[in-house]
């Protein structure tokens, strides 16, 4: 602790390069928030432009609004940081179709944002609770791929838990 | 592939679509979901899934532990001890599995002891020999 350090924390600059060629310029404290561009960082030093041949624009500028949120409600020294972070994630989830929320999930997970693919899969995975399998092959559009007799062959072996 | 094929839930690998069905709440709701399709199907009867699943659960006490008794211990085990539906399965239940298994009762441990059963799960304790 040496001298009152004010915050005079100079934010580096980095740009970020989408696989459509789209560029975002990204504080570091916002980008490290994802694994792999911390990695980046951390091994390629002084790189300013990271280019990511597997994010198209759309998603990787959602996944850094997500990154961008959850930065500045940390540095917010306020008390109900969490409750913050919780409210604004649940607003993120609430209207993305099927297509958005998986290339999304993608995104996140080829970009090791932790935290946000936990968020999605989290998503995905309410749109199953509590489900009939009829259901689910309704809601996701899955057609049933198995031979005749095979499924009910499965539901027979399984009929122990559907008591 | 029909044409809005890019949308679904398929073009999640393996591994996504693993880390969405951990998040069930526990196996029962599981089993149900293998007659969805095929690959539903191959992923949750896989032993890995099924060791991956209770160490998700273990890891996360968030949920309630609502995964059976059973797959609780098949993690200090590493046995295939949860599937107990299997002809010897009528000791317990009183009529026949409607499977004729090839899952027996076998595969508990050695050293444990039914204290009791209800439906498909049994609780276990270890006998000191």
């Amino acid at each position: 602790m040496s001298s009152s350090s004010t915050t005079t924390t100079t934010t580096r600059l980095l740009m970020l390069k989408a696989s459509d060629g789209v560029t975002f310029e990204v504080e570091e404290a916002v980008a490290t928030k994802l694994g792999a561009i911390n990695n980046m960082v951390e091994e390629e030093g002084s790189e300013d432009l990271i280019c990511l041949p597997n994010v198209n624009g759309k998603f990787l500028g959602m996944v850094l609004e997500w990154c961008k949120k959850h930065a500045n409600n940390n540095t917010n020294s306020d008390k109900g940081n969490d409750e913050v972070n919780k409210w604004w994630d649940k607003e993120f989830v609430m209207d993305l179709d099927q297509n958005t929320l998986y290339h999304l999930l993608m995104a996140a997970d080829y970009l090791s944002g932790t935290e946000l693919v936990d968020l999605l899969t989290e998503k995905v995975a309410s749109m199953i609770r509590g489900k009939k399998v009829e259901e689910i092959r309704e809601t996701f559009k899955i057609k049933s791929d198995f031979l005749p007799g095979q499924e009910e062959e499965i539901r027979k072996k399984n009929s122990w838990a559907f008591e | 592939m029909r044409p809005k094929a890019k949308h679904r839930i398929h073009i999640l690998g393996d591994d996504l679509l693993e880390e969405v069905l951990f998040r069930l709440p526990h196996r029962r709701y599981l089993s149900h979901y293998t007659s969805v399709c095929k690959r539903w199907h191959s992923l949750i009867s896989s032993p890995h899934f099924m060791r991956r699943f209770i160490q998700f659960h273990h890891y996360h006490r968030h949920h309630e532990p609502s995964y059976s008794i059973l797959s609780t211990l098949q993690l200090h085990i590493h046995k295939p001890l949860a599937e107990i539906v299997s002809k010897k399965s009528k000791i317990l239940h009183g009529k026949p599995s409607p499977s004729s298994g090839s899952y027996i009762l076998h595969n508990l441990p050695s050293n444990a002891k039914i204290m009791t059963s209800c439906k498909d799960l049994l609780l276990l304790s270890p006998s000191k020999n």
